[in-house]
């Protein structure tokens, strides 16, 4: 089945725009970095910090693999083992990012409190949420590909 | 399809609706020209703000079908015509929103300019908005179109003996 024009478009803004989260994400991570470190020399954010570097890892690898899921859709791989495995460590991704912002947590009501920021306890929790949600929406997904995946075995094994 | 992965992406769902209608609610009374205005004056004498409230209606109607679609993946109906018809729905609501938006933020830009303001972080939040927009609904057309193929696919398949 070929890829009609409008589809790859499509799938090509998707994979721009993925990539550009991932650049946003990285500048506002060093702007942060900056304006803390240029604010009190760092030292009660430092957990923070560390924090936010460690959550970058998974997350930045999570977008990548969004952008290979988008490449399969593109080239009509969009029910395969690829798809299934792409999702699958989507959702990990998404939980590891959410159990460091939980492990967080006390590092984070200790700086909100210090800085007296009521909001930062609320940012965190919403992060928390938000990931365990990016998780569950992945899980989800995979569950649909891999339905998809069978379909379309059957279809092709059918004479 | 484990039902409770879905009802709990349908709780957040409703959590957003609830808390952008608050926001959506809200705001009016957070503006500084507000400040000394009756209750009547704030919500009705805006016709800026009945747009809003206009504008939003297919964001929520967007919001309501994906809580629709996550119902029928619980119930394992989600190769269904239904479902693609509910991602349709959804790109053109996402479409709608931001072609909102940008009229929205075309007019703040014009009317702040007269008032010799300066409106850079409105229009700024506007286009950020509209860009999310926009992606929601590519994704919604890119999600219509596979769905669309795995339906003719099942149906392929149920049909043949």
């Amino acid at each position: 089945m070929k890829l009609s024009g409008m589809k790859y478009g499509s799938i090509f803004f998707l994979r721009v725009a993925t990539f550009l989260m991932g650049a946003v994400a990285l500048v506002l991570v060093a702007i942060f970095t900056f304006v803390v470190i240029g604010k009190s020399g760092g030292s009660p954010f430092l957990p923070i910090l560390i924090l936010i570097y460690l959550t970058l890892i998974p997350f930045l690898y999570a977008l990548y693999l969004v952008i290979k899921l988008l490449t399969n859709i593109g080239a009509d791989r969009a029910f395969s083992k690829s798809s299934i495995g792409a999702l699958r460590r989507i959702k990990y991704c998404a939980v590891v990012i959410s159990a460091l912002y939980v492990v967080g947590l006390p590092f984070m009501i200790q700086v909100a409190d210090a800085d007296d920021a009521p909001g930062g306890v609320l940012i965190a929790l919403f992060l928390i949420v938000g990931s365990l949600a990016v998780a569950t929406l992945a899980s989800v997904l995979q569950k649909v590909v891999q339905h998809g995946f069978e379909e379309r075995s059957k279809n092709e094994l059918t004479v | 399809m484990k039902k409770s992965s879905t009802i709990f992406l349908q709780t957040v769902i409703v959590l957003i609706g609830i808390g952008t209608l608050a926001a959506l609610l809200w705001e009016p009374q957070l503006e500084g020209r507000n400040v000394n205005a009756t209750f009547f004056q704030i919500y009705f004498n805006d016709p800026f703000l009945a747009y809003v409230y206009l504008g939003s209606i297919p964001f929520f109607v967007a919001l309501w079908k994906a809580h629709r679609i996550l119902g029928y993946a619980g119930q394992n109906h989600i190769f269904t015509q239904t479902a693609v018809n509910a991602l349709r729905t959804i790109k053109y609501c996402a479409l709608i929103t931001a072609g909102a938006i940008v009229a929205a933020d075309t007019f703040l830009a014009i009317a702040a300019r007269t008032n010799g303001e300066d409106a850079a972080g409105a229009v700024m939040l506007g286009l950020i908005a509209t860009f999310i927009s926009i992606v929601a609904a590519t994704a919604a057309a890119v999600g219509e179109k596979l769905l669309q193929k795995a339906v003719d696919m099942k149906s392929e398949n149920d049909l043949t003996v």
